[in-house]
Order: structure tokens, then C-alpha cells, then sequence
């Protein structure tokens, strides 16, 4: 991935995510001050519940205390503690005393606790009201939550009630009021939320048993797990209800349990807080959120790609000439003219690469001066060995002369003998430097290198065991699976004699010579190994020079000659070499060589056996 | 049986005044003519015309009140319930008790002066009997019915069929002690006595009726003397007493029974039925809702009527109930309706909804607007949504036979009882046939008697000889007022 | 001196030996049948019952039932049915209705003998229920045969002007009162002495703490002598006391205290503490009630265990034979029971005072009873007559009054009773003689 979609990326993912991480904070603190507001008026209206109903409680039981010591109540109570008395007189007085203190529910009921009169059911006289009689002191009690009969069905009643003992017997009074809309209308509900009383009277959810202050409840029967769960774990509970798919219309309950004497759930107290205002304060953030994350992210795109180009256009370029450098363009040139970071760098790049060139240049001429002086010493070195037998040459034949000397014939002809053996001589050494001079182009035909190896070495055998001459012990690892080449065999079959006379001469005292080929990428390796004494890695260097030896006699041309030969092959050819630890030549063919040049050899590290490389020219 | 109900058998009417208004006739005097006596009813009365049937129960009790002041029947009840001659001074019949003659009284004039003549007496039977044919001779009518009719007498002694004589106009006229002089239907009325009446002049002038009073009206007119004579709910009574209201009884002869309608199908398991009549505590109906005024009832007809009563069980017995009722599954809730008007009817509903409830019934009493609650004429569609209903009975007779006649006819009208068991009797007279229908009808738990619930007045403290028949007649005639100018 | 003599006219034997006998409630409030059973069928009919024949309609009805019944039921359980339940739902009578249905178990005994019964082993058990009920035109008998599960159901009419015309109007009576004498101290009891049969009488006066002995000098009465009594103790607040005749002469019975009085030469009373037997009905020698408590003013005996009573008295008619005599008590708790032959009442009667006494009259079907009125001694009191007829008190005549409280009222000789009354305008006892005059 390129520094510059790394920007282009980068750049507007850190505004999206900024943008992100300041939406949802904002949303979640939102979501907690809300959620502290509702629970603070949920605990609000039930305090207010609470306080409602214990002040209507204490009201019913003064009201229940007034009529159970009413001249009435006492008179009744003392014409039915006779024995044989009919209560049905008394059938209708539940009636109008209710009305008076103005209770929904009222009854009168004997010492059995059977009903004498009752407001609520006047029917259901005579049957009895057992749950009268489970406590001694009513008063005490105070008021508390009832099942009440009705005609209707039960409902649930805030009742107190009262005993009044006469001669005996007692007259239970028990009066109350209904615990419905009316008295949750006596709530003030804010804003959002409203209070529903579940009045828990049957075995099963009912919706008629759900009341709220205003009008009529939808889905009641969304509120029948609620009430479920209510009744097995008893105890406050707050939970959500979604209404529809939409989360405006989720509604948070508070569930108040409400308890009868016998600690049975007879009533629940809902304490709904719409969602609505919340998740509509939400959505509208996360639209923000998302237009200033889309803005940005817009805005992101055109920066990081501004900034990317601005950066990465000169980088760029600096590439390119970098790449040219490589490519050996040593004249490329970087053309910034920022005078930031980059335009240093650019400065400093051209910079740079005028001084490689203007050193290249100086060491071509260098080398060039070298490789004269060099062919100079030669030749002076070359052609003074015989010169001087020629100088003595003639010098004897003038004196002999001089002298008159009856053996002048024989000396003028062993002068002239010698002399003529020293101008071939001379001659040779010429002809050898115009051999090199004029070395010829390869004649590429398939060549099998094993055979050919098997040639040289053939030819080698005789000297390698001929008497005087060190013992070297010859070893062929060749790869039998070595495809066919196109090569000129008669210029590898010299360079490799050339390797192997090397090889000859770096073992005086005799060694062992290993041949080796093998398949190498499309191509064939060869190499040649002795166990010699080895080059230092400055004489590998200079190994491939021409005119360079480290023989007494020789040219310094073969080796030269080796890596023209290899080089015309568009091959490569290396030297590995520790010193006393012999030297191992290298070659790389390939199946059909190109039309090559030789290039400079580089020399390669023999430490990391690094390869000498022979790059193709482009 | 009560005491003062065996007093009331064994002595004459004036001792059954003197039981009921004891206080009143302490000091014994002849009776004063003049003065105006105001009855309060809580029945509308839309029309004098028997024919003419009422919208409810008191409208029509309230209709035999005032056709009693117009008008006379050819025989008349005593004490005893035993015919006497009325508008007809003897009669005759054949053996199979299908042709009657009655030899009518001479000298009887309508209240417009006209005579009586036999062929307006046979109009007048005519037009409410369809079944009958009647016929005109000199001085007599006769009556051929298809049926046997040994109870002729007594049907003939009932309101129904008073004389009239039917106008064009379609007023009506009676021969009776009372012409009516003023009439506003359904609200008020004012007779005039009648000065030519054969059985002699009646000691009031005048009687002022107000119709649809209300429980509260009535009770004040009393109170403040705005009312001579107010008939008062059974369950006031007590009350009533107990501030010195002095209160008439009758016997009780107004049946209050469940009847279930025929087209109900969640009761037409006779078990369904047969629990829920031994369910029902009648006893305690009596007690609170009657407040003592009246007599379970366990049978059609009461025991004062027909003297065998007692063979129903009143008795509740939830047990048999439970048993009954866990036989049937599932058993539906039954609807039972009741005269929205009528807050007694309401509490005798809703009393059974407990008592089924107790054994593991579910019932729910509802109200029946006014105008279907009205007999056979006008039974209104909205009735089938009920299984089963209140219904208050009259009896047209205290003659048991001609009273379970009426009865089974009415409930027949009604469509809750199958025809045959209406079939006429062949001897009503004899008790073992009365009570082998009664149990027939009774035992098909399609009618459940409960409650036979007097009739009650209330009376100023000027109201002197007050002497009703126990069943209801109030017989206004013999009535005069204390302190009526002379 | 010639021993003082008292006049009885009927010295009748009180057997209280009685068979199972459940009380009767023939006005329950509201349709609740009370049921007899008599087992025993020779009862002879109780002199509480205006005299009636063995033809009375209801009777005759009852048989005409009876053999309705046998007609149609199975022969073999007509023996089942012998023993009916009876209910009685009308106004009539407990017994007359007793009567009417005694008749109708002998109908039922006798047509099973015609039919020989059966083998109570071979017919399923049957039962019989008798209803007389009442309708608006008379009286009707209904038999309910219940066998198994079958049931029959028999009727029978009695016409209402049949029983009306077998009812007998009682005579009217007049009670008249004469003043003997009037004391500051109360007077417990009065009795007349004749030294001689024709001579002059003697009136002897008991009181708290004396006898004394009166003469009648110009019709009134004149002191004589006296005779303390001697008691250790103090006296009820209300003390009662009684002149009875003892073994030999006057006895007088206080609580805890006889004293057997000599009126020789000199008038004495010698009195010895200890448990006193009281004749309070001279008719009923064989009751010897004995005060509940000695400071107390009530009575037991033994024949009613433990139940407690001001006075009593017997209810007898002259023509009556057999071995029961009637008795009414009246209680503490304000009621006047009545036992005929059994230890508990048949029936009460409601609104008497606590003092009666039998007025052992000749002219009269049956000896009437003088009730006092209830009330407090606050207020003046009244003797009315009373009969005792189809178990029903029915007054035979007005009431005298008195000006004050009756405190004493003890059956005397013939057609006479002794009443003793505190003036309340005096603050004096008044004794009085009461005697009743027929008007036929």
C-alpha cells in the first residue's frame, strides 16, 4: 500500500472516528441524565402514591372509627346482641350511612362475621365475611388494602375497619373507598409519564383489572408478563416495553407492588415514563453526529488527498530518480523547488547524485590509466626479456668479429640462431595481445556441457598423472539432467581449460580438482573447485582484470578471456576463495544466451559467497 | 302459619281492619259521608280498559284498583273467597260447566244513566274473553266456553270482566260506586261517587288519584296527608310501620318467580335449572329483600290460597346443588334479567347470583329496559340475550284453581312453559288435581317460584273502615274519612 | 271447741307420669311444621278441648283419608302407616288436631287388620306423612306416602262452616270483689274459721311477723287476738306465706317456718324452723311445692325438676274423668306454662302477671282462671277470668281492678279466691274476697 493511500485513508478515518467517539459520548451521557430524571420522578409519584394512600387511609379510619360509634351503630349493635333477633331491619342501613361519609364500600357484619348489611353487594347478606374475624384488633391496623365482593366482581378497596363489642357479641363495621382512576387521579404526573393501577383480583390477567387516569389503555395485554413476573419475584421491578418498532414509543415501568394484610399482592402500581423526548433527543444527535461525520469525512477525503499529493508528489519523484540512479542513469536529477524538508531532500538528492558521477567518471579515468600503465609494464615486461639475449647476441657476434676467431662461423651461427629464436619470441608475445585484442563472437550451437567437461578433463588426465608433475586427484559431480545449451564450444572448452589450468597451477604441491554442473533456473552451473591456496579478497577483486596475474609467468589474460567467453554466453561467473582453502569458480549459463556484453565484473564478497553480478544491459 | 294470619281466617273482614289498623278504629263511630280521599299509586295506568293490557306489574295492579271504583263484575268474592252475587243475582250452569246463565240484577244503571242492558253485559265479556261466546237474552247472558269451566264464577269475579260499556269515543263507563271525572293517563285521575250506585252511595265524594309516585312521593304524601291511601314496596313495610305509618297487609298473592326463556340454550339442561332452584335460600329473601313481608314459595299458588304449599321445598340444598352442578361441563354463566324500574327485582337477581355463586354457578343479573319487561304484548327482541328473568305474577283470583289457571296461561303467553301443561282442568275445585299440575309445572324447573309477596298499603290516620279483601280488593266504597265535613 | 273446718269441693290426683311428649309450637313465625308423635292411640281426649263429639268434621275427614289411603297403597305397609307423622299447619288446635288425627291412626289400624298385613320383610319400608293444612275455603287433610322413591300424595277437604258451626261459645262470667279488712302491715294470706257449721266465721290473718284472728262485728271486721312469729332470721323482702290445713288444724307455711295455730281460749302459733311443704292448690294436695330458696319468693316441684314458679294453678272441668288435671305456672321470666301431662309445657301464654289462682266456681264447664295483669308494683293491677280452651286462654268476662298491686292471690273455698292488694293511694294491704256470678 502507497505512503499515499496510507494518507488518503488515514486521514479521514480519524475524523470519522472522532466524530464517532464525540456522538456516542454525548448520546450515552444524554441517555444517563435522562434516565436519572425519570427515576427521580418515578420515585417522586410513588412517594407522592404512598403518602396519598396513607392519607386516605387514616381518613377511611376515622370515618370507620365515626360510624361504628354512631347512636346508630351501638343501637344496632345492642338490639343484635339479643338472641332470636332478625337482622334482615338492618338489611338497607349500610346504604345510607355509606352515602353519608361518602365510602364506595360499606358493611355491617354480626359476631360470626356473617354480612348484616352491605353497601357494595346488599345481596350477599347473611353470607359470611370470614377474613373479619382473623384479627382482634382492627384499630391497630389501621386501613389496608381489601378484596372487596361486588356484584361486578371484586375489586380492591382501602378499608379500615372497626369493632364495636356489645354485651359479647361484636359488630364489625367495615367501610373504605375503591382504589381506582379517582385516586390516581389524585397524582400529579409530569410531563411523559403517567400511573396505572393493576388490580390483581383473579387468577389470571384480566385487562379490565388495569386502570389509568385517562382514557382507555392500549395493549393491555402487554402488561400481563410484567404482572407475571411481579407475582413470582415479588418485590420492586423496572422494566421497558416496546410498543411498536419504534424505540420513541418504548415506555420504562416502575412496578409498585401493592399488599393486603396477609402480605398477598392484591394491587400494582405502574409508573410508566414515555422514551419519546429521550429517543428523539438521541436520534436527532446521532443525525448530527452523522452529518458533521459525512462533512468531515468529505472534507477528510479532499485534505488527506491535497496533502497526500502535496507530500507525496515529490517523494515521488525522488523515487524516480532514484530508481534512474539505480538503472545507472547517474545523471538523473530530481526538479523541486519547495524550499521544506522536501526540497532539501530533493537539493540533497541531485546533489548526490552529481558527485556519483562526477566520481565514476574519475575512476573510469582512473582505471583507464591504470590499465595502461599496466599494459605498458607488461609489454615493457614482455619485450625486455627477449631483448636483452639479442643485445648479447650481437654483442658477441661484434666481438667474435673483432677477434677473428676461426670459430666466428660457429658463433655467428649460434648467434644468429638465438636471435632468430628471441624475434619468435617476440613475436609470440605480440600475436598473444592481438589474440586478446581480437577475441571472436560466439557460435552458439547446442552443446552438451557434460561431455564437454568430460573433454577438458580428458585432455588435462596425462599432466595430472604424468611422473614430476604434483599429484592432483581429479572428482566430475555432473548432473546427468542438464538440458542441452546453445554455446560456442570451442570458446567454453578453452575458457574452462583456462579455469583448469588456473586450478593446476594454484596446487603446486598437487590437490584435488572438482568439476561440477548442475541445472541452475533455466540454465546450467558450472563449477570448478581446488583445494588450492586460495585468493585474498583483494586479489578476487582484481582477479578478472586484465593483465592482472599472481603468477610469475603469465599474461593475466586468461581469466579475462574466461569471463569474456562467459559474459559473451550472457552468463555470469563468480569466485568464491578463503585463503588455504582452495578457490571455487562459479559459472551460470543460460539454455539460450542473449545477445550480451561484458560488463565490468563486480567482485563478490567470498565471505557471504556472494555472487558477482552480471547484469544484462537493458 | 302466623297468628294474626289465623285471626284474619277465622274472623270477619272488620276484625282483619281492625288487625291491620288497630290504633285507627279504637273508638268505634258510624261512618261520615263527604271529604276527598287521595290515593297515591306507583303503577301508570294508560288505560281503564281491561283490554287494555299495562306496561308493567303495578301499572296493572294499579289498573285493577281503579276499574274496581268504576265498575262491578256479574259476581263478586267474600271473605272467603266464596262467589256472591254482584251485577248478576243468581245463575245456573250445565253439568259439564261449558254454558252459564246469569240472571242479571235489575235497575242497574251505567254511570251515564243508561241501563244495564244483557246484551252490553255480553259485549263487555265479550271483548276480553275472545274464547268465550256470549249471548244476550231478556234479563240474563249466557256464556258457552269449549272447555269445561267450573271456575266461571271466580274468573268472572275478577277485574278483567267488569261491566263496561265501551264508548265510540273509546271512554269507558262502569256501573260501579265511582265515575271517573278527570283523567290524565299514566299521571293522574278523579272519580266522583257515584250517587245512583245500586249497592248505595259511597261515603267519600270524591278520590283524587296521582299514578307513578315514586317509593319517596309516596312515603311524604303519607306523611304530610297530601295521601289518604298509598300502596307501599313490601320491603318498607317495617320501616314504614316503625315510624307510624299504619300499614295494611294482604295476603300474599303476587308470585315473584324465575322463569327461564325458552330460547336459551346455556340453561336448557334441566340440571342446570334444578341446581340453581335448590340453591336459592327463598327464606332469606323473604327476610332482607321483602323485609319479612311475604312467604317463600315453592310453588305457584301460596299455601293461604291452596293449602298445600308446604309439599314444594323451599329449603335450599347446596349440596344437591354442587352435586347437580359438577354433573354438568362446562357450565355457562347465565345471564338473569330483571325490571330495571323494579330495585326489588334487581336485589332478588343479584341475591340468586350469590346463592349460585355459592355453589359454583356463575350469574350475572342485568336490567331489562322498562318497555320489554311488559307481558305478552310487547316482549322485545333484546330478552333473548337473557336465559332467564324476574317475574312478578298477580293473581287474578284467590280462588287457587282460577289463579293457577291464570297463572300457567300468563307464563305459556309468556313462551317460557310448554302449552300443554295449560291445558285447562277438569275440576280446578279439587286439590289434588291443582297440586298434580302445580308439581308437574314446578318439577320442570322452567318456572322457579320464589317469593309470594303481599300487597301493602300505607294509610293516613283519617282513613276509617278500612276493610280490603285479604287478596287485595280494597273495596274503597265502605271507606270514609275522619273529620270529612258532614 | 269444735275443730276448724275448710270446705273442698274436689280432691283430684295429679299423676305426673308421662310418656315422651314433645312441645307444641303451632304458630312458628314463618311455614315451620311441628311434628307430633304419639305412639300410644287410647289417649283419652284432654279436658282442654271445648266438649266435642266423635263426629267432628275434621275427624270424619281424617278417616275418610285413612281409608282413601289404605285404598290405594299396598296392603302389606298399611301396618308401617299406623304411626304416621303428624303436622299440623292450620289454625286448629293442638288437639284438636290430636283428636282428628288419633281418629285417622285408628281408621289406618283397623284397615290393617281387614287386610291382615303383610310381612314387614316382604314390602319396602314405607312412611306416612299427615298434613292438616288450611286453604281459603276450609281445612284440607293431605296424606304423603312415601315408599322408596315413590311418592303419593292423598287429599281430603274439610269445608270451613263445618268447623265453625262445631265451635261452643263459652258463658260470659262477671267477677265481684268484697272487702274483708286492711292492714299497714302486708297481708300474706286470709282465711274464713266457722267455730260451727251456720255460726258466725272468724277471719284469720296472716302476716310477716303474726296471726291474728278477726270478728265480724256490724260487717266489718273487728280485731280479736293475735299470736306472734317466731322465726330466727330475717324474712324475704317479698315474703310469701300460705293457711293451709294441717294434721291437726291451721298450719301456717312460711319460708322455712311452720307454724301450727291453736285459736283456743287464746290464739298461738307454735313455729319451728325448717323445709315447709306448701299447698298452693288445694285441688292438688299430691303437690307439695316447697320454696326454691328460703329467701326467695319462688316455688319448685318435684314433677318439674328444677323449673322455678310464683304460683300455679290447676285447670279442671267437673266433668272431666280420667288421672291428669292440667297445670299453668307462671315463671320468673314472665311466661305462664301449661302441662298437661308432661314435664314440658305444651304451651305459654304471654302478658299474665306472676300471680294466678284456679276460682274453683260450680256453674261453669270449667273452673276459670284468675290472671292478675303483668307489670311492676307501681301501678294498679286487675283481675280478669280467664278459660282455657283448645289449649288458648280465651277471657270469659272483664277484669275488676284494683288500686294497687296485687300481692297475694290464693285460691280459697268454693267460688272463691283470696286477693290481697297494697293501695297505692293508702300505701294500706286491702284484703279482698273474689267470687264470680254467671250470666247465662
Amino acid at each position: 500500500m502507497s505512503f499515499r493511500l496510507k494518507m488518503f485513508v488515514l486521514f479521514p478515518l480519524v475524523v470519522v472516528a472522532a466524530v464517532a467517539i464525540v456522538g456516542v459520548g454525548v448520546t450515552s451521557i444524554t441517555r444517563r441524565s435522562f434516565e436519572q430524571l425519570d427515576t427521580s420522578h418515578t420515585d417522586a409519584i410513588v412517594s407522592q402514591f404512598q403518602r396519598e394512600f396513607v392519607n386516605r387511609g387514616q381518613q377511611i379510619a376515622r370515618g370507620v372509627q365515626d360510624i361504628s360509634g354512631s347512636e346508630a351503630t351501638l343501637n344496632m349493635a345492642i338490639h343484635l346482641s339479643a338472641r332470636d333477633i332478625d337482622p334482615s331491619l338492618y338489611g338497607h342501613d349500610a346504604v345510607s350511612v355509606a352515602s353519608d361519609h361518602h365510602f364506595d364500600f360499606l358493611e355491617f357484619a354480626g359476631n360470626d362475621g356473617s354480612i348484616i348489611s352491605s353497601m357494595q353487594w346488599p345481596a350477599r347478606f347473611g353470607y359470611k365475611e370470614d377474613w373479619l374475624l382473623q384479627q382482634a384488633d382492627w384499630r391497630a391496623r389501621g386501613a389496608f388494602l381489601q378484596k372487596v365482593d361486588t356484584p361486578d366482581g371484586p375489586e380492591l378497596g382501602l378499608i379500615a375497619v372497626s369493632i364495636l363489642p356489645v354485651a359479647g357479641s361484636n359488630l364489625y363495621t367495615a367501610g373504605g373507598e375503591r382504589l381506582d382512576k379517582s385516586f390516581l387521579s389524585s397524582l400529579s404526573l409530569p410531563q411523559g409519564m403517567r400511573a396505572l393501577l393493576y388490580v390483581n383480583l383473579g387468577a389470571d390477567f384480566s385487562p379490565q383489572n388495569l386502570t389509568a387516569v385517562d382514557g382507555p389503555i392500549t395493549q393491555p395485554e402487554r402488561f400481563a408478563p410484567l404482572v407475571a413476573r411481579e407475582l413470582q419475584q415479588p418485590g420492586e421491578i423496572t422494566t421497558m416495553i416496546h410498543w411498536t418498532r419504534n424505540a420513541a414509543s418504548d415506555e420504562v415501568f416502575h412496578l409498585l407492588p401493592l399488599r393486603g394484610p396477609g402480605r398477598d399482592l392484591l394491587g400494582i402500581l405502574f409508573v410508566g415514563s414515555s422514551r419519546h423526548d429521550l429517543v428523539l433527543l438521541e436520534r436527532s444527535i446521532r443525525r448530527l453526529a452523522l452529518l458533521v461525520g459525512g462533512i468531515a469525512l468529505a472534507l477528510g477525503i479532499l485534505l488527506s488527498w491535497w496533502a497526500a499529493v502535496r507530500v507525496t508528489w515529490p517523494v515521488g519523484k525522488l523515487v524516480a530518480g532514484a530508481e534512474e540512479v539505480a538503472s545507472g542513469n547517474w545523471d538523473a536529477r530530481v526538479a523541486i523547488h519547495s524550499h521544506d524538508e522536501i526540497g532539501a531532500l530533493a537539493g540533497a538528492f541531485n546533489q548526490m547524485t552529481g558527485q556519483l558521477a562526477e566520481q565514476r567518471e574519475r575512476l573510469i579515468q582512473t582505471e583507464r590509466v591504470a590499465a595502461w600503465r599496466e599494459l605498458a609494464r607488461r609489454l615493457a615486461h614482455e619485450l625486455k626479456n627477449p631483448l636483452f639475449p639479442l643485445q648479447i647476441t650481437v654483442e658477441n657476434l661484434q666481438r667474435a668479429r673483432e677477434q677473428s676467431t676461426a670459430d666466428f662461423d660457429e658463433i655467428f651461427r649460434e648467434s644468429t640462431g638465438t636471435l632468430l629464436a628471441e624475434i619468435q619470441n617476440l613475436k609470440k608475445i605480440v600475436g598473444r595481445f592481438s589474440d586478446f585484442a581480437k577475441m571472436p563472437h560466439p557460435e552458439l550451437q547446442p552443446l552438451d556441457v557434460n561431455e564437454m567437461v568430460r573433454g577438458v578433463t580428458r585432455l588435462f588426465e596425462p599432466r595430472f598423472i604424468a611422473p614430476g608433475e604434483p599429484k592432483i586427484t581429479t572428482e566430475l559431480y555432473l548432473d546427468e539432467k542438464l538440458p542441452v545449451i546453445q554455446a560456442d564450444s570451442t570458446l567454453l572448452h578453452r575458457a574452462i581449460g583456462n579455469l583448469v589450468l588456473n586450478a593446476i597451477d594454484a596446487m603446486p604441491d598437487g590437490g584435488k580438482l572438482t568439476l561440477r554442473t548442475m541445472t541452475h533456473g533455466d540454465g546450467v552451473r558450472l563449477e570448478i573447485s581446488d583445494t588450492g591456496a586460495g585468493l585474498t579478497r583483494e586479489e578476487c577483486e582484481r582477479l578478472f582484470t586484465p593483465y592482472y596475474t599472481t603468477k610469475q609467468h603469465g599474461t593475466g589474460l586468461g581469466l579475462a578471456i574466461v569471463q569474456s567467453v562467459v559474459s559473451d554466453h550472457g552468463g555470469r561467473i563468480s569466485v568464491a576463495s578463503e585463503p588455504g582453502r582452495g578457490t571455487t569458480f562459479r559459472i551460470d549459463l543460460p539454455e539460450h544466451p542473449p545477445d550480451v556484453t561484458v560488463v565490468e565484473p563486480i567482485p563478490i564478497d567470498s565471505k557471504k559467497s556472494a555472487e558477482p553480478v552480471m547484469g544484462r544491459k537493458a | 302459619m302466623r297468628r294474626i294470619s289465623f285471626a284474619r281466617y277465622t274472623t270477619n273482614s272488620l276484625l282483619v281492619a281492625l288487625l291491620f289498623v288497630a290504633p285507627a278504629t279504637s273508638a268505634a263511630r258510624r261512618p261520615r259521608y263527604g271529604g276527598t280521599l287521595k290515593i297515591d299509586l306507583q303503577g301508570r295506568v294508560t288505560s281503564l280498559d281491561p283490554a287494555q293490557k299495562q306496561g308493567s306489574v303495578t301499572g296493572q295492579i294499579a289498573q285493577d284498583r281503579l276499574l274496581e271504583l268504576i265498575s262491578d263484575r256479574l259476581v263478586k268474592l267474600d271473605q272467603f273467597g266464596e262467589p256472591k252475587p254482584a251485577l248478576a243475582i243468581s245463575w245456573q250452569h250445565n253439568d259439564r260447566f261449558t254454558h252459564w246463565e246469569f240472571d242479571l240484577r235489575p235497575n242497574v244503571k251505567f254511570q251515564n244513566a243508561t241501563p244495564i242492558t244483557s246484551q252490553a253485559v255480553a259485549n263487555s265479556l265479550q271483548a276480553v274473553n275472545p274464547g268465550w261466546h256470549v249471548t244476550a237474552a231478556n234479563d240474563s247472558v249466557a256464556i258457552e266456553s269449549d272447555s269445561p269451566s267450573p271456575e266461571m264464577l271466580h274468573v268472572l269475579a275478577e277485574t278483567k270482566n267488569s261491566i263496561l260499556l265501551r264508548q265510540a269515543d273509546g271512554k269507558i263507563l262502569g256501573t260501579g260506586a265511582f265515575r271517573l271525572t278527570t283523567w290524565v293517563s299514566g299521571k293522574s285521575a278523579v272519580f266522583m261517587a257515584n250517587d245512583d250506585y245500586w249497592g248505595g252511595r259511597p261515603f267519600v265524594d270524591s278520590i283524587d288519584v296521582q299514578m307513578g309516585r315514586t317509593t319517596r312521593e309516596r312515603m311524604i304524601d303519607l306523611d304530610l296527608g297530601k295521601a289518604d291511601i298509598a300502596d307501599i314496596a313490601p320491603d318498607r313495610a317495617r320501616i314504614d310501620a316503625s315510624r307510624g305509618v299504619k300499614i295494611s297487609t294482604f295476603d300474599p298473592a303476587e308470585l315473584v318467580a324465575l322463569v327461564f326463556e325458552s330460547s336459551s340454550t346455556h340453561a336448557r339442561d334441566i340440571r342446570i335449572r334444578h341446581a340453581l332452584s335448590v340453591a336459592i335460600d327463598r327464606a332469606s329473601l323473604v327476610d332482607f329483600v321483602f323485609q319479612k313481608e311475604g312467604m317463600p314459595a315453592g310453588g305457584l299458588l301460596p299455601q293461604w290460597s291452596s293449602g298445600y304449599a308446604f309439599l314444594f321445598s323451599v329449603a335450599p340444598d347446596p349440596v344437591a346443588a354442587r352435586q347437580l352442578a359438577s354433573q354438568i361441563s362446562p357450565v355457562h354463566a347465565l345471564k338473569v334479567g330483571y325490571d330495571a324500574a323494579d330495585p326489588m327485582e334487581r336485589m332478588i337477581a343479584e341475591r340468586i347470583a350469590v346463592n349460585a355463586q355459592a355453589v359454583g354457578f356463575l350469574i350475572s343479573s342485568r336490567a331489562i329496559s322498562a318497555d320489554s319487561v311488559a307481558g305478552t304484548a310487547n316482549r322485545a327482541a333484546n330478552l333473548t340475550e337473557y336465559d332467564a328473568r324476574i317475574v312478578r305474577l298477580p293473581m287474578s283470583s284467590p280462588a287457587p284453581g282460577a289463579a293457577l289457571e291464570n297463572f300457567l296461561q300468563t307464563l305459556v303467553q309468556l313462551g317460557e312453559l310448554e302449552p300443554s301443561l295449560a291445558a285447562p282442568l277438569n275440576d280446578p275445585a279439587n286439590p289434588e288435581q291443582l297440586y298434580s299440575r302445580e308439581r308437574a309445572v314446578v318439577d320442570s324447573y322452567e318456572v322457579i317460584p320464589l317469593v309470594h309477596v303481599p300487597e301493602v298499603v300505607g294509610l293516613s290516620a283519617r282513613v276509617r273502615d278500612w276493610m280490603p279483601a285479604r287478596w287485595g280488593a280494597w273495596r274503597i266504597s265502605d271507606v270514609w274519612l275522619d273529620g270529612a265535613p258532614q | 271447741m269444735r275443730p276448724f273446718r275448710r270446705i273442698f269441693a274436689f280432691h283430684l290426683l295429679l299423676a305426673f307420669s308421662f310418656p315422651a311428649f314433645a312441645a307444641l309450637a303451632p304458630l312458628a313465625p314463618r311455614l315451620s311444621p311441628s311434628r307430633v308423635s304419639t305412639q300410644s292411640s287410647s289417649r283419652p281426649p284432654s279436658k282442654l278441648f271445648a266438649e266435642s263429639r266423635d263426629d267432628d268434621p275434621l275427624s270424619a275427614a281424617a278417616r275418610e283419608l285413612a281409608r282413601k289411603v289404605a285404598a290405594s297403597v299396598d296392603a302389606g305397609i298399611l301396618d308401617k302407616l299406623a304411626a304416621p307423622n303428624f303436622v299440623n299447619l292450620s289454625s286448629i288446635s293442638p288437639f284438636e288436631f290430636q283428636k282428628a288425627s288419633s281418629a285417622f291412626r285408628d281408621e289406618i289400624g283397623q284397615a290393617a287388620k281387614v287386610s291382615g298385613g303383610g310381612s314387614a320383610q316382604e314390602v319396602e319400608a314405607a312412611s306416612l306423612n299427615l298434613t292438616l293444612t288450611e286453604n281459603l275455603n276450609g281445612f284440607l287433610w293431605i296424606a304423603q306416602v312415601t315408599q322408596g322413591r315413590s311418592q303419593q300424595t292423598f287429599f281430603v277437604t274439610v269445608a270451613r262452616e263445618l268447623l265453625v258451626q262445631a265451635r261452643q261459645p263459652s258463658p260470659s262470667v262477671t267477677l265481684q270483689k268484697e272487702f274483708l279488712l286492711s292492714e299497714s302491715e302486708p297481708i300474706l294470706d286470709a282465711a274464713l274459721l266457722f267455730a260451727s257449721p251456720g255460726a258466725a266465721p272468724n277471719l284469720l290473718v296472716l302476716q310477716p311477723d303474726r296471726v291474728a284472728l278477726f270478728a265480724q262485728e256490724n260487717g266489718a271486721w273487728k280485731f280479736q287476738s293475735e299470736s306472734p312469729i317466731a322465726h330466727t332470721g330475717a324474712w324475704p323482702r317479698d315474703i310469701r306465706g300460705r293457711l293451709q290445713q294441717g294434721v291437726n288444724g291451721e298450719d301456717a307455711v312460711l319460708p322455712g317456718v311452720l307454724c301450727m295455730i291453736s285459736a283456743g281460749s287464746a290464739l298461738s302459733a307454735s313455729c319451728k324452723p325448717g323445709k315447709t311443704q306448701w299447698s298452693l292448690s288445694t285441688e292438688l294436695p299430691s303437690i307439695q311445692p316447697s320454696v326454691a330458696t328460703t329467701t326467695g319468693n319462688t316455688f319448685t316441684v318435684p314433677p318439674l325438676g328444677s323449673q322455678e314458679f310464683y304460683s300455679l294453678a290447676a285447670i279442671v272441668t267437673p266433668v272431666s274423668s280420667g288421672t291428669s288435671t292440667p297445670v299453668i305456672i307462671t315463671t320468673p321470666d314472665g311466661r305462664a306454662l301449661l302441662f298437661e301431662d308432661s314435664s314440658s309445657p305444651i304451651t305459654s301464654f304471654h302478658d299474665w302477671g306472676s300471680d294466678i289462682a284456679t276460682l274453683r266456681s260450680t256453674g261453669h264447664s270449667q273452673w276459670p282462671l284468675l290472671v292478675t295483669r303483668p307489670g311492676d308494683w307501681t301501678a294498679p293491677d286487675s283481675v280478669q277470668a280467664f278459660d282455657i280452651i283448645d289449649y288458648q286462654a280465651v277471657a270469659i268476662g272483664g277484669d275488676i281492678n284494683f288500686d294497687g298491686p296485687i300481692t297475694a292471690l290464693w285460691s280459697e273455698e268454693e267460688n272463691t279466691v283470696l286477693a290481697v292488694s297494697r293501695n297505692l293511694k293508702t300505701g294500706m294491704y286491702e284484703a279482698y274476697f273474689i267470687r264470680a256470678v254467671y250470666n247465662q
